[in-house]
């Protein structure tokens, strides 16, 4: 018999599954191999050592926490819960319900600030109109549209290429009126004039508009 | 029919008419060796006992499904490893670290002056790091003795398999456990005896 076959059979030779004739030759190996003898001790010792390896046992109080379980598990099957309270006992789990206070809140918030500003967003932060602010020089906003309205829309129709390009960005940011500007003048004290409007749309100064368009 | 599997079918048919003193028996006569087997599959003693809890609550609640034709430690041992599979599924979707783990349990190796005991040690820790297959295959057969069939039940794999799992666990065991085992058969050969001088 060759090491390796000797050493498929040590497994075998621990659990003693070998055939009367396989342990013959395995042991008649053994006798005249040292290595393989080694390994047969190897072996031995992890059977023997598995065997008598360190016992974790449960804690005193487990049958009488397991009897509680058994009890509440007795009863839930003696009371069977209907659909409806299975339904809302999951919808009334603690982190559905913390989720969709987060989910309401955020979206009431942005319904709040949506009404507060007409859907507008900040002027600062929007990129079109901030780079045509920082382009032409105009005071260009979309939620401090608190304004006194001067009544005039500016038509923005000159073909110079610097019009279109305004014209191109205000379409770009949208909600204005495709050929006019509102023109106006931003109001400090809503609440003392009562013309003052709340607008949509972008609205700059005529002036401002008069000084950089030319139409 | 051998006796363990006698009194085992003894008690679940007691069980089954709802005696709950023979279902107090059979949790006493599993729960020790479940204990066992799930803690070292997961390494967490409160884990373990969790488990073997839900097992016993499994048991219990389908005791009118058991199959008198199967070995009754071959059914609660399935429904034991299968909750172990499920949590050890679960940790590798979440990993938990925490600081107290952070020596790796596995890895401690034990003091060299504690003597043979050392060598159960080290066994624990090697067996800790083995592959899940091969780690479940050596623990039901060489620590817990049950016979190859069973374990292939339990498991839900051809014999082969699990023969060669179980090879397979104590060549990796025996490789890591070389060198410890080595000084062990010195000493039980009596060339490492150490000489007194006169």
């Amino acid at each position: 018999m060759r090491c390796r076959k000797a050493h498929w059979y040590l497994s075998a030779r621990c659990d003693g599954t070998l055939s009367e004739r396989q342990r013959i030759r395995l042991e008649a190996h053994l006798a005249s191999c040292e290595e393989c003898r080694r390994e047969a001790f190897y072996f031995s010792e992890i059977g023997s050592l598995a065997t008598r390896m360190e016992s974790h046992s449960t804690q005193p109080d487990f049958n009488l926490r397991l009897r509680a379980a058994v009890r509440r598990a007795d009863e839930a099957a003696a009371h069977p819960v209907s659909w409806q309270s299975r339904l809302a006992a999951l919808l009334l789990r603690p982190s559905l319900v913390a989720a969709s206070i987060v989910v309401l809140g955020i979206g009431g918030l942005g319904a709040w600030s949506m009404m507060k500003g007409a859907g507008a967003p900040e002027a600062s932060n929007s990129p079109a109109s901030s780079e045509v602010s920082a382009q032409y020089g105009l005071r260009v906003g979309y939620n401090t549209t608190t304004v006194k309205p001067s009544g005039e829309l500016i038509p923005i129709t000159g073909n110079d290429e610097e019009t279109q390009k305004l014209r191109k960005r205000y379409l770009e940011a949208g909600r204005l009126p495709h050929d006019y500007v509102l023109g106006g003048e931003p109001v400090s004290d809503p609440d003392d004039d009562s013309s003052a409007m709340q607008f949509v749309m972008p609205t700059v100064s005529s002036d401002q508009v008069a000084k950089k368009v030319s139409y | 029919m051998d006796t363990a599997k006698a009194i085992d079918h003894a008690l679940m048919r007691r069980v089954q008419k709802d005696e709950y003193d023979a279902f107090e028996e059979l949790v006493d006569r599993y729960k020790t060796r479940l204990v066992n087997v799930i803690y070292r599959m997961l390494n967490d003693q409160n884990e373990a006992e969790d488990l073997v809890q839900e097992t016993f609550l499994r048991v219990w609640t389908h005791r009118q499904d058991y199959d008198f034709s199967y070995c009754l430690s071959t059914w609660i041992y399935t429904i034991a490893l299968n909750l172990a599979k499920n949590e050890l599924r679960k940790r590798r979707k979440f990993k938990f670290f925490s600081l107290l783990d952070m020596t790796e349990k596995g890895l401690e190796l034990p003091d060299p002056k504690l003597g043979p005991s050392a060598l159960g040690h080290m066994l624990e820790g090697a067996i800790g790091k083995l592959p899940g297959k091969y780690k479940e295959a050596f623990l039901l057969r060489d620590v817990e003795q049950l016979p190859y069939e069973e374990v292939a039940q339990i498991l839900g794999v051809p014999l082969g398999t699990v023969k060669s799992r179980v090879n397979r666990a104590r060549a990796v065991l025996k490789d890591a456990l070389k060198p410890k085992l080595e000084q062990s058969r010195a000493l039980s050969q009596g060339s490492l005896v150490p000489v007194r001088s006169m």
